[in-house]
């Protein structure tokens, strides 16, 4: 994998100003971030992970202007990516948002346990959604992740989550040559007892490696069948995309 | 900042309205009338989703709204109260 | 030669009785006398010529049409225009007819391909050159001809428009159709109910060309529904979508363009009103005491939408229209119903979201065609059997055309849109008095469906009819005007703002003067934009080749319809339905903002969200999401999103759906136009802007 990377992680490359489908219950914007520690194949946002400088970065104050310009219309700011977390001024960006007085979510993946604690710790998180890719074990988690990826991380953010009280989902999205049957089956019972789990289909258009262009997704039978699963496990198990 | 009236012919309380933005005017704002029933009008009216006559919207430069009063008529003392509590505001 | 005696004419004529005929020249001589208003005299004389040229050319057999094309020929040579004109034979030629029965008719996406389909074109291109040629003025009809204006369903010339109904006249009075073979009590058991109103919206649809309505549906149901289980509420609810979707055996193989007007609570106007039951009897409560009813089949009605056909593809018919008004809040269980709906709009898409703000009540029908109710027609709702509305006919004006016109004159351009809306009522008042003339004839004329006077006054109430006055690129005229689409300054805005009010005063003045009922709609306009496009680009050239949507080289061309926001143009929903919102006061016939979803599956949470905002915060009359869907005919599974290839199976035997203009279909019955609008679609997808000095590798 050719990954040149000459801009720093962090910056919003994208901005979606009104969405319905990134915070449940909300009409939230959604700024995208570069760069991602994580290589999943099947990942649709790989042009801000490998080649975030193919694109121009959007100033705060635009942003700043476009949301006042909605204000009573949109109800929350999502910070997305890549992984936000890897920008050492995540902090700050949250706490530009809230100052305009908008809730904030985070999307990540988990391998920041530190930087999310101390997120949770100082109030600047309202949601967070986190994805976990597989099991919680190295091998099938490194395979899904398309690095060497420890899940000890991924435990400890899973944890720092369940203590904080706050609310929060679990995202998975599955691809038949990556995910099978027994994998959620697994994953089911080691994350009991989470309250929402959201499956996301895994979508063959134009995923980070070419060859799975040729993966069918699992059909809305399996799907929902999969979702069975999780369901004696999890509170509320929903199925996107 | 300015006032803006829209009023139509036969609305009952349009008289009154236009008494107001006269006595506005007198005072120095800066105030324009919109006739429904003409093509301006009407598209000023639609621009500020106006449905009632009369109806006064007081602007700020930017033509943000800062007051309105739709289908009613404020009293002049009204009027200006909402204007200088609004330039107070900018002041301050 | 030419003093060959015609009886030793070894000729044969080829009728349109199916027969053939030896030559006999008082034919022609009576044909001239009966059909146009020339003397006997004449008549003879031209007749001669024609033989003569007939005898002159040898054939041995010759076609009653070509005989009339060649008197039509003398009839010009001897100046006689108008008898010519009289004298016209209405038809088309054998490669045409060939054409349109091996290939798919594209102008209407909701009429399949197949005999009856055939029939239908054939039959409507007949009228059509009918209505261009005798019913319409030339002035009207060559207006319409060169496409600055545009009169819909011209193919059905002899029929209204479109109409809304209520289900109490069929509960009230039966199925008792003038001209049918048996009558029909009024429906003791829901079942039949279901049966009468479908066979009835059949029957109207052989006497409207377009949308056929129903107000109140689960409401009007209600009092057949008490006692009944869960289970077989649903069940009726699954027949009556699947009925109202499967008729394709009706008109021309075409579906019925039905909608179905849903409300969660008991409208206001109906609270007090007795409520009619099984038998067509009183039940002795009111409808404000079926609310229980009515809501659980509205519920049910939407469980079927969520469920979708037999491979889970969203139906397409009937629409279903749910009101959201001030009461609707009020009313408990509201949340959960906005939630159950929103879901539908996620999921299928189907869920039309109307608004009724403050104390406006109205049906909607058609695309997005709405009557706002009256006082009168409140008046009305005491007896709701009598609330039945038409509109007569729809007239478009191609708003781009007059800025070739007048180049960016102003003064002019409102003196020109001025001269349209006076062509445009013209066009009704003929309209109108053909239809008036056909329903003169009563019970033994061609409209005997609309005379049929089961409670003291005819089926369509005339003078209750609007006359639909829509337009066409606006946004195209605005950037014409001003340099700018209507997205992209203030100033240009307004301009859009201008000439639609300019519009709306004109129809309202034009309504005093006539004294009938002139009303501004948004035309769905499915091929009229792709019409008026066509024309444009031929008749201005490199005016319109800078001015018209999509793409030029493919032929895929359009003007944005009505009075909308550029489609591509990344407009966020919450922008669109505010500034399209501002539109729809001044459309009073109605109006609809549309957003495109694509592939994303919204929450339904935050559907509703919006849908809430919308309601409060802007006066949007209504909205409607759409998603996109591929459908395998290979599997039968249907994924979201336009795929080339079913995602599950590989197969590229697949089928895109999404909605066209007011309604979905399958993508590949789309004309040239449309396919180009939606290929530029914005989807509220994530857009990242290239870096314009961007270091490629």
């Amino acid at each position: 994998m050719k990954a040149i990377n000459t801009c720093p992680a962090g910056q919003i490359k994208g901005f979606i100003e009104t969405s319905f489908s990134d915070w449940p219950g909300k009409v939230a914007a959604v700024v995208f971030l570069s760069g991602c520690n994580l290589r999943c194949p099947y990942c649709h946002n790989y042009t801000l992970v490998l080649s975030p400088h193919f694109y121009e970065t959007i100033p705060r104050p635009w942003i700043a202007s476009r949301l006042r310009e909605f204000s009573g219309w949109i109800d929350g700011v999502v910070i997305s990516g890549g992984e936000p977390c890897l920008s050492p001024r995540l902090p700050q960006l949250i706490r530009f948002f809230r100052h305009l007085s908008f809730p904030v979510k985070l999307d990540t993946n988990g391998t920041k346990p530190e930087l999310l604690a101390a997120l949770l710790e100082d109030g600047l998180l309202d949601y967070v959604a986190m994805d976990v890719k597989a099991p919680l074990d190295d091998i099938r988690y490194s395979r899904c992740a398309g690095v060497p990826q420890s899940v000890s991380p991924i435990r400890r953010s899973l944890a720092i989550l369940a203590q904080s009280g706050i609310e929060y989902e679990l995202r998975m999205t599955v691809c038949p040559s990556l995910t099978t049957r027994e994998d959620i089956q697994d994953l089911a019972r080691q994350i009991e007892g989470v309250k929402r789990f959201v499956l996301q289909g895994f979508n063959p258009k134009d995923p980070l490696r070419p060859e799975l262009k040729s993966v069918s997704p699992y059909s809305r039978q399996e799907m929902l069948e999969f979702q069975r699963i999780l369901k004696e496990y999890v509170a509320e198990c929903t199925v996107a995309g | 900042m300015k006032f803006k009236l829209f009023w139509k012919e036969g609305c009952p309380m349009c008289p009154a309205a236009k008494n107001v933005i006269h006595q506005l005017i007198c005072s120095g704002y800066q105030a324009m009338e919109y006739d429904l029933e003409t093509t301006e009008g009407l598209a000023e009216a639609a621009f500020y989703a106006v449905l009632s006559t009369p109806t006064i919207i007081l602007l700020d430069e930017q033509d943000n709204s800062i007051a309105e009063w739709r289908g009613k008529v404020p009293t002049f003392e009204e009027a200006q109260a909402a204007a200088s509590a609004w330039q107070t505001a900018k002041v301050s | 030669m030419s003093n060959v005696e015609t009886t030793d004419m070894a000729l044969f004529v080829r009728t349109s009785e199916e027969d053939f005929r030896s030559w006999d020249r008082q034919k022609i001589v009576d044909a001239l006398v009966r059909e146009t208003y020339i003397d006997e005299d004449t008549a003879i004389r031209i007749s001669k010529e024609v033989e003569s040229q007939i005898i002159a050319s040898n054939l041995k057999i010759i076609t009653a049409p070509l005989i009339r094309e060649l008197v039509d020929a003398k009839l010009i040579e001897h100046g006689l225009e108008r008898a010519r004109w009289m004298h016209t034979r209405l038809g088309m030629p054998l490669y045409d007819v060939n054409q349109l029965i091996l290939h798919p008719n594209r102008e209407n996406a909701n009429v399949p391909h197949g005999p009856e389909a055939t029939n239908l074109t054939l039959a409507e291109h007949i009228k059509k050159e009918y209505a261009l040629l005798a019913l319409f003025s030339q002035e009207v009809a060559d207006a319409h001809l060169r496409g600055d204006i545009h009169i819909h369903d011209l193919g059905f010339c002899d029929r209204p428009y479109c109409s809304g109904q209520s289900l109490e006249y069929v509960k009230k009075f039966g199925l008792n159709l003038p001209n049918a073979l048996s009558m029909a009590k009024p429906a003791k058991h829901p079942e039949v109910l279901l049966a009468h109103m479908v066979k009835f919206a059949a029957a109207l649809q052989g006497n409207f060309a377009g949308a056929i309505g129903w107000d109140a549906v689960n409401l009007f149901f209600a009092p057949y529904l008490s006692g009944m289980s869960d289970r077989e509420i649903r069940q009726l609810a699954q027949i009556m979508i699947f009925e109202f979707s499967q008729q394709a055996v009706a008109r021309g193989g075409q579906a019925i363009f039905s909608d179905i007007n849903i409300y969660w609570e008991v409208p206001s106007h109906f609270e007090n009103v007795p409520a009619i039951g099984p038998g067509g009897i009183y039940t002795g409560k009111t409808y404000g005491q079926y609310l229980e009813e009515s809501q659980r089949f509205a519920r049910a009605l939407f469980d079927v939408y969520l469920e979708g056909d037999a491979s889970g593809r969203p139906f397409f018919f009937p629409k279903p229209l749910v009101h959201i008004t001030e009461k609707f809040f009020k009313t408990p269980g509201h949340q959960d119903f906005l939630f159950h709906i929103c879901e539908v709009a996620a999921e299928k898409g189907n869920t039309y979201f109307v608004f009724d703000r403050g104390d406006t009540a109205k049906i909607s029908e058609c695309c997005r065609l709405s009557f706002k109710l009256r006082a009168e027609d409140l008046e009305d709702a005491k007896e709701p059997w009598k609330m039945r509305y038409c509109a007569l006919q729809n007239v478009t004006l191609n708003l781009p055309r007059v800025g070739y016109e007048v180049k960016g004159d102003n003064c002019r351009l409102f003196e020109r849109l001025g001269d349209l809306m006076e062509l445009a009522a013209e066009a009704h008042m003929q309209k109108r008095v053909f239809i008036e003339k056909l329903l003169a004839l009563g019970e033994s004329g061609p409209l005997s469906l609309l005379t049929m006077s089961r409670d003291g006054e005819p089926y369509l109430r005339l003078e209750r009819a609007s006359h639909l006055i829509g337009m066409v690129g606006l946004n195209e005229l605005v950037k014409i005007q001003t340099g700018q689409e209507m997205h992209e300054s203030k100033e240009a805005f307004m301009m859009g703002l201008k000439i639609i009010s300019h519009l709306k005063l004109l129809a309202d003045r034009l309504s005093s003067k006539h004294k009938m009922h002139f009303v501004l709609e948004q035309t769905p306009a499915e091929s009229t934009s792709y019409r008026f496009a066509k024309l444009d680009l031929r008749h201005y050239g490199s005016a319109a080749e800078k001015t018209v949507q999509g793409d030029l080289a493919k032929g895929e061309v359009y003007y944005t319809n009505s009075t909308y926001l550029n489609v591509s143009a990344p407009i966020n929903p919450i922008e669109r339905v505010r500034q399209e919102g501002l539109f729809h006061p001044l459309i009073e016939a109605g109006a609809l903002t549309h957003i495109w979803l694509g592939e994303a599956r919204p929450s339904r949470e935050s559907l509703a969200n919006f849908v809430v905002k919308t309601f409060q915060k802007t006066l949007n009359d209504q909205i409607a999401f759409s998603p996109e869907f591929t459908t395998c005919n290979s599997c039968s599974q249907t994924a979201r999103g336009l795929k080339e290839t079913c995602p599950y199976c590989g197969s590229d035997q697949v089928d895109g759906i999404t909605r066209i203009t007011g309604y979905f279909t399958k993508i590949s019955s789309w004309n040239k136009g449309k396919r180009g609008e939606l290929r530029d679609r914005y989807r509220n997808q994530i857009y990242l802007q290239r870096e314009s000095v961007g270091n490629e590798i």
